[in-house]
This record gives C-alpha cells, structure tokens and sequence, in this order.
C-alpha cells in the first residue's frame, strides 16, 4: 500500500515536469498563427475550434523576479492544475478583459509565490498578445472569502494558491495576488 | 452701362472665386456634430483625431484601447488629446466581424485587451463603427451611454491543494512502519 501511495505521488510529479514542458513547447510551436486574411469565415471559425482542444494550454504565465514560467490551462482541474497553472471559472480571460484569474498548486508552480514583491511584473502571454501586469496587493484570506475574485472594470489579475504553503491536507486560507493591467504606453 | 460692367466684373469675381477657393476640409473643432451625438457622445470633440468623408458622410475618427470584449461587443476607452482616457464606452459588434489592427484585418473574437482600435462617429448621427477591415462594410450601431460592464461574480475559490502530498506522506509513513516491522521480525528470528 505504502509503495503504490508513494509510486502514485512519482508518477504525478513526472507527469507534472514533462507535461508541463511538453506544453510549454506545444504553445510555444502554436504562436506563429497563420494569415487568414484571405480565409473564409466559416474556415477561421473552424480553425478557432480546433486551436481550443482540450488539452492545450491557453496561455503562458511569467513572473521574471521569480524566474517562474508555467503554462496556463483553461481549467483548474487537478490535471491542469499538476501540469501547470489554471484559469479560475467564472472569472476574465487576459485577452477577454476583466478580472483574470490564476490559480495553481502551493506544493508545485505557485510555491514561488511566497517570495513575490508588490511592484513585480506579471506577464501572460497568449496566442494574440502578451499581457503585463504589476502587482498591487498580497493578501492572506480564508478558503471561502471570494471577494478578491470580484470582476473589475479594469483589466487586471489575480493569482491564487492555498496558504499556509508548507501545510499537510487541505490549507484553510488562500494566499492571493492581485496586479492591475499595465497599458503599452506604460511598459 | 457702367452699373452693369461693374455688377459683371463682381458677378465673375465671385464665381471664380467660389471655385477656385479649395474646399475647406472640416476639422474636429468645427465639424457640425448634431445634438444628438453631443448628447451621447459630450467629448467626442476631445477624442476626435480628425474628420473624413464616406458616401457623402462626415465621420470623425477616434482611437481608444480595448479594455474588454465578449457579449457581442467591444468595449474601448478613448484617447483625449490631454493623453488621458475617456470613459468606457460600448460597441456592438458580431464576433466574425473582421476590424483593421494595425493595418492587418483581425475578426473580432481574436481582439486582445490592449490592442488599440479605430472608431468612426457619424457627425450628423449618434451612430458608431469600427474600422472595417477593407472587405468588409461600415456597420453603424447606436452609441450607448458609458456604463459599468462588472459582472456579476460567480467565481468560487478554486482548489489549490493536491492531495498527492498528503498521499505520498501516507505511503512514506506505511513503508516505514512495514521497513521497522521487518527490521524486528528479522531480529527476532535471528
């Protein structure tokens, strides 16, 4: 029993280090989009479809102070959630606009997070755009507290991971990082 | 004789006038927005980069970046010539519309947030469009009153605690406990 508990906890974390790496390059491969000016679109609608399959992570967050760089999936399953990061449902999308949420493992990509600064950069980058955001709040906050995942008018983001971070079983808090959208003109 | 020389002379002035003059190009300082688009639109003098001409239409052209999209619509806030930003105001829009970004046509589900958009007012209308890409025609919509576009939250905290951990520790401690039981069977049979 002890051995098959410990075997399972292995294969995750290969699974956690090759699938996150597999879709970094996956998305890395996918930023080059095709010209559609000339396409039909009844075939650009097709071809959006198709770029969605689950599975692919829908984005690419970095933080350079933390030196993390983590794929974002377009759930927060525990699959997604052990190969990468996930966006919070029900909250913005970067490129949608609103008040994007990211959530991810305190154990895995997001133990980093202890160490973020208010200032630091966000980046998020998409298959149109990369998206930067300056962090403005750390805050602890209890488990079912979800004000900070409130809409916002202005673009901005929230990072979520579970607190305290060195915590055996579920962690009653949540440690959240909230960063406001910085325009091009004031990158 | 001499009454009607001089009424000629002026009447020919004033043609020649009239049609050598260039016709003066309206700028947005003087273009005759109606009350209408005042009403809806009271900066758009401000936002307004310049006036141009279309089937016979004046449009004044503005730019803004695009804070959010989805719902059929755009949502922008525009530059005013301070470098400050008006307002968010509402496009409406069918997602497989293709808009110019960056001189590249781009549909309207593949915007990003950020991205910096052109809008045409008509001048004698309260009507609004983005800038069609060059296939495509000028959809005008109805300019809507700037108003708050947060919804309604429905997001739950999301569970970011695996339970691999937790699973991994169980089974270190149950290797250890079946390691030590061994360890005393063994030196109880030696």
């Amino acid at each position: 029993m002890g051995a098959l508990l410990c075997s399972l906890f292995a294969i995750a974390q290969a699974d956690s280090a090759l699938g996150s790496t597999r879709a970094l390059e996956e998305f890395a491969a996918s930023l080059a989009p095709p010209d559609q000016s000339q396409w039909a679109t009844t075939r650009v609608r097709d071809y959006e479809k198709a770029k969605a399959a689950p599975g692919s992570p829908v984005a690419v967050l970095t933080v350079p102070s933390l030196k993390l760089e983590v794929p974002v999936f377009d759930k927060d399953d525990d699959l997604s959630l052990n190969r990468g990061a996930g966006l919070v449902a029900g909250m913005g999308t970067p490129d949608q606009g609103g008040n994007v949420g990211i959530a991810g493992h305190r154990d895995g990509f997001f133990r980093v997070l202890k160490d973020i600064k208010i200032g630091d950069l966000i980046e998020v980058r998409t298959r149109i755009k990369v998206h930067r955001y300056r962090v403005t709040s750390i805050e602890i906050v209890d488990a079912a507290d979800k004000r900070l995942l409130a809409d916002t008018e202005e673009p901005s983001i929230t990072l979520v991971t579970c607190y305290p971070f060195y915590y055996i079983g579920n962690a009653p808090q949540r440690y959240i990082v909230a960063g406001n959208y910085q325009w091009s003109s004031e990158t | 004789m001499r009454r009607s020389t001089y009424l000629s002379i002026l009447g020919a002035t004033a043609v020649l006038g009239g049609v050598a003059a260039p016709a003066m190009a309206a700028t947005c300082a003087d273009a005759q927005f109606s009350q209408a688009v005042l009403d809806r639109f009271p900066n758009i003098r401000l936002v307004c980069s310049e006036i141009i001409e279309k089937e016979g239409q004046q449009y004044a052209v503005v730019k803004g970046d695009l804070v959010r999209t989805g719902n059929n619509a755009v949502y922008m806030k525009f530059k005013l010539a301070d470098g400050t930003k008006s307002d968010t105001r509402k496009i409406a829009t069918a997602p497989e519309r293709r808009v110019m970004i960056e001189g590249k046509p781009v549909s309207v589900r593949n915007l990003a947030v950020g991205q910096e958009l052109t809008a045409y007012v008509k001048v004698s209308d309260p009507v609004i469009a983005l800038e069609p890409a060059a296939d495509e025609t000028l959809v005008l919509t109805p300019i809507e009153p700037a108003a708050p576009m947060v919804a309604d939250n429905s997001a739950d905290m999301p569970h970011t605690a695996s339970a691999l951990p937790t699973a991994a520790g169980l089974g270190a401690l149950l290797l250890t406990f079946a390691g030590m039981l061994t360890f005393l069977r063994v030196r109880r049979e030696s």
